[in-house]
C-alpha cells in the first residue's frame, strides 16, 4: 500500500490569518469558474491580440468575466458574440486544490475554494 | 418589464465590455472590401464560442485507485 503525506503548508498559513475569504477570488489568487457547455477555442495560435504566451505556455483570452458580489450575480462575455449570465454560489463542502506532483512524488494542498461562479443559462447574444 | 430592464442594462455593459474588445464596426465600414473579408475569414478560423449544454449530468461515483490520482 503506497502512502503519502499531504503537505498543507501554503494553505495553512492562509488558513491561520484573519484573511477569510468574501469575495470568488481566493487570497491565494484562483477561482472556480463552471459553465454548462463546452468552451470552444482555438486549438493553435494566431496572429490576434487575444493570442499571446506566459511562461513558455500559449494562452489565449476567450472572455471578460463581470462579478457583482452584493447581488451574488456574474456577467460572461465569450469571444465576440456571446453573453453568460450567471451567479456567484457558496459551496456546500469547500473544495481543495492538490497538486499531484509526478516528479517529486509530493502532494500539496494548493488553495481551498468556497466559492464558484456558475453559468447554467443559455448563452444570449452580446446586443 | 423585467426583461426589458434587463436587455437595456445589458446592452449597455456589453457596450463597455465591446469597446475594452476594440470591436468597432466604424472601423470594418472604412477598411476595403478585400480587408473586410479577410478579417470575416480570420474571424471563422478562430471562433471563441461556448458550446451550451441543455441539461447537467452527474455520472456514477466510482472507486478510486491510487493509479488514477498520479496519471
Amino acid at each position: 500500500m503506497p502512502s503519502v503525506a499531504i503537505s498543507t503548508s501554503q494553505v495553512r498559513a492562509l488558513l491561520l490569518s484573519e484573511n477569510r475569504q468574501t469575495n470568488v477570488t481566493t487570497p491565494m489568487g484562483n477561482m472556480m469558474l463552471e459553465i454548462q457547455g463546452d468552451l470552444e477555442i482555438p486549438e493553435t495560435s494566431h496572429a490576434d491580440d487575444r493570442f499571446s504566451s506566459h511562461e513558455g505556455v500559449d494562452i489565449v483570452k476567450f472572455g471578460l468575466l463581470h462579478v457583482n458580489m452584493e447581488t451574488k450575480s456574474a456577467t460572461l462575455f465569450i469571444g465576440k458574440k456571446q453573453r453568460l449570465l450567471g451567479s456567484v454560489v457558496k459551496l456546500d463542502t469547500p473544495l481543495g486544490l492538490l497538486k499531484f506532483n509526478h516528479k517529486s512524488g509530493t502532494v500539496e494542498m494548493q488553495d481551498i475554494f468556497s466559492y464558484k461562479v456558475i453559468f447554467k443559462n443559455r448563452p444570449l447574444p452580446i446586443m | 418589464n423585467n426583461a426589458i430592464k434587463a436587455r437595456k442594462s445589458g446592452t449597455s455593459m456589453a457596450d463597455f465590455f465591446k469597446n475594452q474588445y476594440k470591436v468597432e464596426d466604424r472601423d470594418r465600414c472604412d477598411r476595403s472590401d478585400k480587408t473586410a473579408l479577410a478579417g470575416l475569414n480570420n474571424d471563422q478560423n478562430f471562433r471563441i464560442w461556448v458550446k451550451y449544454k441543455e441539461g447537467f449530468s452527474d455520472a456514477v461515483r466510482k472507486n478510486v485507485s491510487w493509479h488514477d490520482l498520479w496519471s
